[in-house]
C-alpha cells in the first residue's frame, strides 16, 4: 500500500467530485457544534494567587450557596426595576429559554441524524466513484445515505465512545459525590487519598484518552464494513478488527501519515481563517440581512409578553444559531473539505487493503541456505 | 477429395462454422478418414480437458511473492539495522505518548485547580503547590520600582500570569508537533526516494 498515492488520489476527488461538498458541510456543521460540548484544554489554569483570595472553606461554599439562592429568589420575585423588569417577564424569558432550548435539542437530533446519512453518501459516493467512476448526485447520494446503514453508524459510533463516556460519567459522580460531602462537611480527606485518587484518575484519563484514539482508528473501518458490505453491527466490529490486525503495519503507516496531516491542516486552518476574515465579514452582513426579518417577528412576537431588553434578547438567541452557520460559513466549507478528504481516504485505504492478495503460501521447499 | 479441412476443425468443433464452409467441412469429413481421424483425436483432447479442473490462475504479484519465500534466506538475527527501523518507527508512536502525558497532566491541573477553588482540597493544597506558580514577579517588580502603575500594572499581571500558565503547555505541544512533522517530513523524502528506485528498477528489468 502506497500512502502517498492514496493522498493524492483523495486530493484529486475532493476537488473533482463537488457533490461530497454538500455532506461535508454536514459534517463539519456536526463536529462543530459536537466540539464546543468538549473540553476545551486551553492551559489556562483557575488558580489563586497566594494572598489574593483566602482558601474557601466547607462553611462560606455552604454559605455563599444560600446567598445564592436568596439572590435568585430576590430577582424572580422583583425583577430588574432599574431596567423596568418585572418578576413575571423575567420568569416568562426562563420559560423562553427553556423553549430554544428545547428546540436546540431538535436541532441537535435533525444535525445528528443527517452527520451518519452524509457519513454514508460520502463513504458510498467515494465506493462508487472508485468502483465505475461514475460521479453521483446531491440526491442520489442522500438516498444512498437515507438507510439503515447510518443507524447501525450511529450505534458503532456509540460503541466506540463508550469508554471515553463512561470516564467522564464516572469523574462526573465522584466529583459530585466529593463536593456534597465537603458542602455538608461529611468529608475530611487525608493527604493519601487526595494522592492517590489523583494518581489513579490521571492513570485513567491516560488509558481512557489512548483507548478512545485507537477506537477512533478502527472505527474508519468499523464504518467503511458496515456501509460498503452491508454488514451488521457485530459483523463490522469483528471484521474490521481482524482486518487491522491483519494488516496492522499499513493502518498503523497510514494513521501516523494522518496525524502529520492533520497538524498541517491545524497550522494551515489558523492562517486560513485570519485570511478569510474579509471574507466572513461579507458573509455576516449577508447573514445579518437575512436574519433581520425572522428577528423582527420574534421580537414582536416576544414584545407581547415581554418587556424592556428582554424581546430583543429572546429574538436575538433564537436566530443566533443560523446568524453563526451563514457568517461562518466560509470557514464551514474549510471544515466540509477537510471532512470529506478525511473521509476519502480512510475509504481509499479500505479498498487498497482490501485489495491487497492475503499472502498465505507456506514454501513447500525448505530453504538450503546456499 | 478436396483440399484437407485441419486448419478448421477447432472453429467446426467449437460450432463457430456457418454456411458454405459448414456445408464444404462436412461433405469433406463425411469422404476423408485423415480428417475424420483428426477430428476424433480433438474431440478426445477436448473431453480430457473438460475432465481436468481449470488451474487456478497466479497473479503476477502472488507469483512474486510465491518466488520470494521460495528463495534462500539469510540466517541473521535482529541485526543493528533491523533495530534501527524498529527505532525509527517509535519514534512518532513515543512522541503522540508523550503528547497524550503531558495534555492528561495538563487535564487534571484543570481539574485539580477547579476542586482548589469550590474548597475541596482545602488543607492540602498547600503542599500540593497550588497557587504558588502564578506568581506575577517581573509585574510586581516593574511595579514596585514605579516603572508601571494603575492599568499597564494591571495589564502586565494579568499577561505576565497568563503566559506563565500558557507558555509552557503551548511551547510542549508545539515542540512535538515540530518534531512529528519533521519525521513525516524524512518519512515522506524516504518513501518518494524508494519509489524512485523501485520504479527505476522496473524500467531497467
Amino acid at each position: 500500500m502506497d500512502p502517498v498515492k492514496i493522498l493524492k488520489r483523495a486530493w484529486y476527488i475532493l476537488w473533482s467530485y463537488r457533490a461530497l461538498w454538500v455532506f461535508g458541510l454536514v459534517l463539519a456543521l456536526a463536529a462543530g457544534s459536537s466540539a464546543g460540548q468538549g473540553s476545551n484544554n486551553n492551559g489556562v489554569n483557575y488558580q489563586q494567587g497566594p494572598g489574593e483570595n483566602p482558601q474557601v472553606s466547607p462553611q462560606s461554599l455552604q454559605e455563599a450557596f444560600r446567598d445564592f439562592q436568596r439572590e435568585v429568589n430576590k430577582l424572580f420575585e422583583q425583577g430588574i426595576p432599574e431596567i423596568h423588569i418585572s418578576g413575571t417577564e423575567l420568569t416568562t424569558f426562563l420559560w423562553v429559554i427553556g423553549a430554544f432550548v428545547l428546540i436546540m435539542l431538535i436541532v441537535g437530533i435533525i444535525v445528528a441524524i443527517a452527520r451518519y446519512v452524509s457519513e454514508t453518501a460520502v463513504i458510498r459516493m467515494v465506493d462508487e466513484y472508485e468502483s465505475t467512476s461514475n460521479k453521483l448526485t446531491i440526491r442520489q447520494g442522500i438516498r444512498f445515505g437515507w438507510s439503515n446503514t447510518s443507524w447501525r453508524l450511529f450505534l458503532i459510533n456509540l460503541i466506540v465512545n463508550l469508554p471515553a463516556i463512561a470516564l467522564v460519567l464516572v469523574l462526573l459522580v465522584a466529583g459530585l459525590g466529593i463536593f456534597f460531602s465537603v458542602v455538608n462537611g461529611n468529608a475530611n480527606f487525608a493527604a493519601f487519598s487526595v494522592v492517590s485518587v489523583i494518581v489513579l484518575a490521571f492513570i485513567s484519563i491516560f488509558v481512557v484518552v489512548i483507548l478512545t484514539i485507537l477506537l477512533h482508528l478502527l472505527r474508519n473501518f468499523f464504518w467503511r464494513i458496515c456501509v460498503l458490505e452491508n454488514a451488521s453491527v457485530r459483523e463490522s466490529l469483528q471484521r474490521g478488527f481482524a482486518m487491522v490486525l491483519e494488516n496492522w503495519k499499513n493502518v498503523g503507516l497510514m494513521w501516523l501519515v494522518m496525524i502529520g496531516l492533520g497538524i498541517v491542516w491545524a497550522v494551515a486552518s489558523i492562517i486560513l481563517i485570519i485570511v478569510t476574515i474579509p471574507v466572513v465579514i461579507v458573509t455576516a452582513v449577508i447573514a445579518v440581512l437575512v436574519v433581520a426579518l425572522p428577528l423582527l417577528l420574534l421580537v414582536g412576537t416576544f414584545s407581547l409578553f415581554l418587556g424592556g431588553v428582554l424581546p430583543w434578547i429572546a429574538g436575538g438567541l433564537f436566530v443566533a444559531p443560523l446568524f453563526f452557520t451563514l457568517a461562518f460559513s466560509p470557514w464551514l466549507l474549510l471544515g466540509s473539505w477537510q471532512a470529506v478528504y478525511t473521509s476519502t481516504v480512510w475509504t481509499l485505504t479500505y479498498r487498497e487493503i482490501k485489495a491487497l492478495p492475503a499472502f498465505t503460501v507456506t514454501p513447500q521447499v525448505e530453504p538450503t541456505g546456499d | 477429395m478436396s483440399k484437407h479441412v485441419t486448419d478448421w476443425l477447432n472453429a467446426y468443433l467449437d460450432g463457430e462454422l456457418h454456411g458454405s464452409q459448414l456445408h464444404h467441412a462436412e461433405a469433406h469429413l463425411a469422404e476423408c478418414q485423415v480428417c475424420e481421424a483428426e477430428l476424433r483425436s480433438l474431440e478426445r483432447l477436448s473431453s480430457l480437458l473438460h475432465e481436468i479442473s481449470a488451474p487456478e490462475f497466479t497473479s503476477p504479484e502472488r507469483f512474486a511473492a510465491q518466488v520470494n519465500l521460495r528463495l534462500p534466506r539469510q540466517q541473521t538475527a535482529i541485526s543493528g539495522k533491523k533495530i534501527l527501523e524498529i527505532g525509527w518507527w517509535m519514534v512518532p508512536v513515543g512522541l503522540l505518548g508523550v503528547w497524550i502525558f503531558i495534555g492528561t497532566a495538563f487535564v487534571l491541573s484543570d481539574i485539580l485547580s477547579a476542586a482548589n477553588n469550590f474548597g475541596l482540597l482545602s488543607g492540602i493544597s498547600n503542599w500540593l503547590s497550588f497557587g504558588s506558580s502564578n506568581g506575577i514577579y517581573l509585574s510586581s517588580t516593574l511595579g514596585q520600582a514605579g516603572l508601571l502603575s494603575g492599568n499597564s500594572l494591571n495589564w502586565a499581571e494579568a499577561t505576565e500570569t497568563f503566559t506563565r500558565m500558557s507558555l509552557p503547555q503551548i511551547s510542549l505541544q508545539i515542540s512535538i508537533a515540530l518534531l512529528y512533522l519533521s519525521w513525516i517530513a524524512i518519512w515522506w523524502a524516504r518513501h518518494t526516494r524508494h519509489q524512485r528506485q523501485q520504479h527505476g528498477q522496473l524500467l531497467e528489468g
